[in-house]
């Protein structure tokens, strides 16, 4: 029994595992190509790379876990404020701050999927939405602490690891977030195929079956926001770290919204699926829109649409169709 | 004390419809009952009362000498009581073998695991490709549970409730679905449980209930008209009414 | 006291702007079960072509309120019938996305048209002047306003409650399958309710522009505030719809009243507290297991 159980599951393992490498390596690829052809752009680089940190952590709750949430941003700016507070009031280590930046976001997770999860379909919209509402509008009037409208600029940052200054060019900050990135996704990874991610993905399909097996479908999800919230506030916080800069937009609905665009872009429940739609769409966005924002919305638009009808498992799903007519 | 569950006097309505109408039952460690009754009896719905899923307008369930009528379905699960779903209810997007696995790793309270895929605990393995082969699963194990046949589907069903090491087993309708071919291998199953478990089954299939059952309870609009042996089920006139009478 | 019935009667103005828009997509929700972020866009089509009629036309009001909702229908049935259809029973996640999409392309396209400008709606004379309700007066637009949604009400109530379609209409909403299998053609009645919902929607954008200014990302601003008043009410109940308008208007009229800076930070705070609190709507029907 053993011999036979061992045979048929080990190739599901190591073809994970390739999967990860084969994946992993391909974010290090683009980011490092990146680096040398668009040397000017590598502060914009480094945005996108904070944003896909919040596309991934909306992952794990919304493609995963199937809570559907146009509030992600709660998570993000608790990070981006709680790191650019930290430095106005004399924090200035980018790592500790990433960390706290995390931490917040964590508690912002735990804050608003512990609402967020009473609720069902449309309640459960509303709730995300009106939680990033009153968020917005809380930093924005609590302007003696993250600035109001203004926001949080010029913060001071001390070198990474006390060695590699944040220059200008944003080169530190850009091999801090690729890094960041990188470990981030792969744990994730990890993560989605865990018994806990497992757990996750049968309460995504349905959740009689699982409460039938003797699981908290409310613990689990609260969890998983949980860890989502960090991944989120990491994000933010790196945001903040590498541009010295925190804006009310880092909370705002429009950002919500867009990070689940991006991630149903890419395609989700894979986690990588994340990472392209941000890089892809962000690109897209970066050149169309400084065009016309008219022109821009129309595109994407109908971007959205084709999307919904011909390529419902996004990116990811493309790419993955395509190797699976090569294996045939 | 071998009473395992004890159900005194419960009711529920939806609506104005009394779907469950002043029911007592008694399961004791062994017992194998029958609950049938024509379509629309109530069946299930007492399934789901039992199991937590609704709350009873009146009367009291007892899990073990425990009260656990305003309980929540999970911690019933915990305590031992499973149930199976009429209709299927799996993971479409997951492996057969993620399913057994899942069950098994909640059952040992181990499902809160971040790190290590159940690929990687071979115990964990072994057990859930044990559980699959007993109903003949395991050929099917990788596969995806939307590709597989329907009957293949109540069949996984019935390996995840027998997994979770129930006290308490109550089978909704396990046969339905699967064909004559296959239904040796639910006897098989049925055959094979635990001495000492105590179950509830619900079937249509008069055969599979004389040769599983030592006691038999007719449920009709939500009360039970009927509680004896497999044997006095066919000569009592409230029966063949219920059956004949009330759907002719 | 002056303050108080001021208040109070802005907000019921409010509110009822809120419900005319806002109604047809509670009922298309209820019935349809799709999560359309769109509805507003449609609201917003009105209000261009009604500004194209009155302003650069120079044609009347009557006019423009109608060919606003005849226009917004002619635009929305096809696409009721080419996108809407197919995202009908899948995830909400896919419906948000594909909604977010059409109105990203009818903003996009409206601008792209018209010109990225804020539209005004000339009103006629009648509707300019002022009217004493006893203890205020008010613009008599605001009363029209005021009217046009009891009369909207009001005759939804009897289109529902009293005529053929909306037998039928409530068969579709309590059971599609059902419904069908009785002879109800229910793909007709999604489009007839469709038609009926954006034709709604424009007509309160039009008649509504003073309150709810017609300016390019329209659809953007009140997109949030449409899906709140149908959460609040309970998809596909009228009058739990209309109730939500109300509160909704009032919590939000009130909060700009008494604490202008904190408006929408409270406005907010009570759309959380009401939402917990009932999850499926003020009126709404609990969904069972
Ligand atoms: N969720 C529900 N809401 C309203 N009525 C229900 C619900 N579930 C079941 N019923 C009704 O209760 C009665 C019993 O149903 P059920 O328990 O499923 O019967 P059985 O399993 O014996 O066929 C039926 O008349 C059914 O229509
Ligand atoms: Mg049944």
């Amino acid at each position: 029994m053993t011999a036979l159980s061992q045979t048929r599951a080990i190739p599901a393992t190591t073809r994970h595992g390739l999967r990860d490498l084969i994946g992993a390596c391909a974010i290090l690829a683009v980011g490092v190509g990146c680096f040398f052809l668009f040397p000017n752009n590598l502060s914009f680089l480094t945005i996108i790379l904070s944003i896909s940190l919040l596309v991934m952590s909306l992952d794990l709750v919304t493609g995963v876990s199937g809570v559907a949430t146009l509030g992600h941003a709660f998570v993000y700016g608790a990070g981006a404020y709680a790191a650019g507070i930290a430095s106005v009031n004399g924090v200035s280590d980018p790592l500790l701050l990433l960390l706290l930046g995390s931490l917040a976001g964590l508690l912002a997770g735990v804050v608003s999927g512990a609402l967020i999860l009473k609720g069902h379909g449309l309640s459960q919209l509303v709730i995300s939405i009106a939680l990033v509402q009153l968020a917005s509008e809380g930093v924005n009037k609590a302007s003696f602490v993250t600035g109001g409208s203004d926001g949080l600029a010029g913060l001071t940052i001390d070198p990474l690891f006390g060695i590699f200054e944040f220059d200008l060019w944003g080169r530190t900050a850009f091999w801090l977030a690729l890094a960041v990135v990188l470990v981030v996704a792969v744990l994730l990874r990890i993560l989605v195929r865990s018994p806990f991610g497992m757990m996750c993905r049968g309460i995504h399909q349905d959740r009689v079956r699982v409460r039938a097996m003797g699981a908290s479908v409310y613990l689990t999800l609260l969890k998983m926001y949980a860890i989502s919230g960090f991944v989120g506030g990491l994000g933010g916080a790196l945001q903040a770290v590498a541009t010295q800069v925190v804006g009310l937009d880092s909370v705002s609905f429009t950002t919500s919204a867009e990070a689940l665009v991006m991630l149903i872009f890419g395609g989700t429940g894979h986690i990588f699926g994340a990472l392209a739609g941000t890089f892809v769409f962000m690109w897209f966005e970066h050149s169309v829109s400084a065009a016309s924002p008219f022109h821009w919305l129309i595109l994407v638009g109908i971007l959205l649409i084709l999307v919904v009808l011909f390529a419902p498992k996004g990116i990811y799903g493309l790419v993955g169709r395509l190797f699976q007519h090569k294996e045939v | 004390m071998d009473t395992l569950l004890d159900i005194r006097n419960l009711k529920m309505n939806f609506g104005g419809l009394k779907v469950t109408d002043d029911v007592s039952l008694n399961l004791a460690k062994g017992s194998r009952t029958a609950l049938i009754g024509p379509n629309g009896a109530g069946k299930t719905t007492l399934i789901n009362l039992i199991a937590g899923a609704y709350r009873p307008t009146s009367g009291s369930i007892s899990l073990m000498g425990q009260d656990v009528t305003g309980m929540k379905d999970t911690d019933r699960v915990r305590l031992g009581l499973i149930r199976s779903f009429q209709i299927t209810r799996l993971f479409p997007d997951l492996t057969v073998i993620d399913h057994l696995a899942m069950a098994i790793l909640q059952r040992e309270g181990r499902s809160a695991g971040m790190f290590k895929s159940y690929h990687r605990m071979p115990e964990v393995l072994d057990e859930a490709m044990e559980a699959l082969a007993r109903l003949r699963l395991d050929p099917l194990a990788n596969r995806v549970v939307a590709q597989i046949a329907y009957g293949q589907q109540r069949l996984l069903e019935i390996a995840i409730a027998l997994v979770l090491k129930p006290k308490v087993l109550l089978l909704d309708e396990p046969a339905a679905g699967i064909p004559s071919s296959d239904m040796d291998r639910v006897v098989a199953a049925l055959d094979n449980l635990p001495a000492e478990l105590a179950v509830l089954l619900i079937d249509h299939d008069m055969d599979l209930v004389r040769r599983f059952a030592r006691e038999v309870i007719v449920l009709s609009s939500g009360a039970v008209i009927f509680r004896g042996t497999p044997e006095q089920l066919g000569s009592d006139p409230r029966v063949r009414s219920a059956y004949l009478g009330e759907d002719a | 006291m002056v303050l108080f019935f001021n208040i109070l009667s802005d907000a019921f103005v409010y509110g009822m702007v809120l419900f005319i828009i806002s109604v047809g997509l509670s009922l298309a929700m209820g019935l349809m079960k799709v999560v359309n972020l769109a509805h507003g866009a449609f609201a917003m089509i009105g209000g261009y072509i009604a500004s194209y009629i009155t302003q650069d036309q120079g044609m009347s009001y009557t006019l423009a309120v109608a060919a606003a909702v005849v226009g917004a229908i002619i635009i929305a049935v096809p696409m009721e019938r080419l996108l809407y259809r197919r995202i009908y029973g899948t995830s909400e996640l896919t419906q948000v996305l594909m909604t977010i999409g059409i109105t990203f392309v009818i903003i996009g396209v409206a601008n792209f048209i018209f010109g990225p400008t804020l539209k005004t709606i000339p009103l006629p004379d009648e509707l300019r002047q002022r009217v004493d309700l006893g203890f205020r007066t008010m613009s008599s637009n605001r009363v029209f306003i005021a009217f046009c949604g009891a009369a909207v009400a009001a005759g939804l109530w009897y289109v529902i409650e009293k005529t053929d379609f909306g037998i039928k209409l409530r068969a579709a909403v309590e059971n599609e399958k059902i419904a069908g299998s009785l002879g109800i053609k229910t793909s007709v009645i999604f489009s007839v309710s469709f038609a009926l919902a954006t034709g709604l929607a424009a007509f309160g954008g039009v008649i509504g522009a003073e309150l709810l200014p017609i300016e390019p990302y329209y659809a953007l601003t009140y997109m949030v505030m449409l899906l709140v008043v149908v959460c609040v009410g309970g998809a596909g109940s009228i009058g739990g719809a209309l109730a939500a308008c109300l509160i909704l208007g009032t919590v939000d009229t009130v909060a700009r009243y008494l604490l202008p800076s904190y408006g929408a930070f409270f406005f907010y705070f009570a759309v959380i507290i009401i939402v917990l609190m009932f999850p499926n709507g003020l009126f709404g029907r609990k969904l069972n297991v």
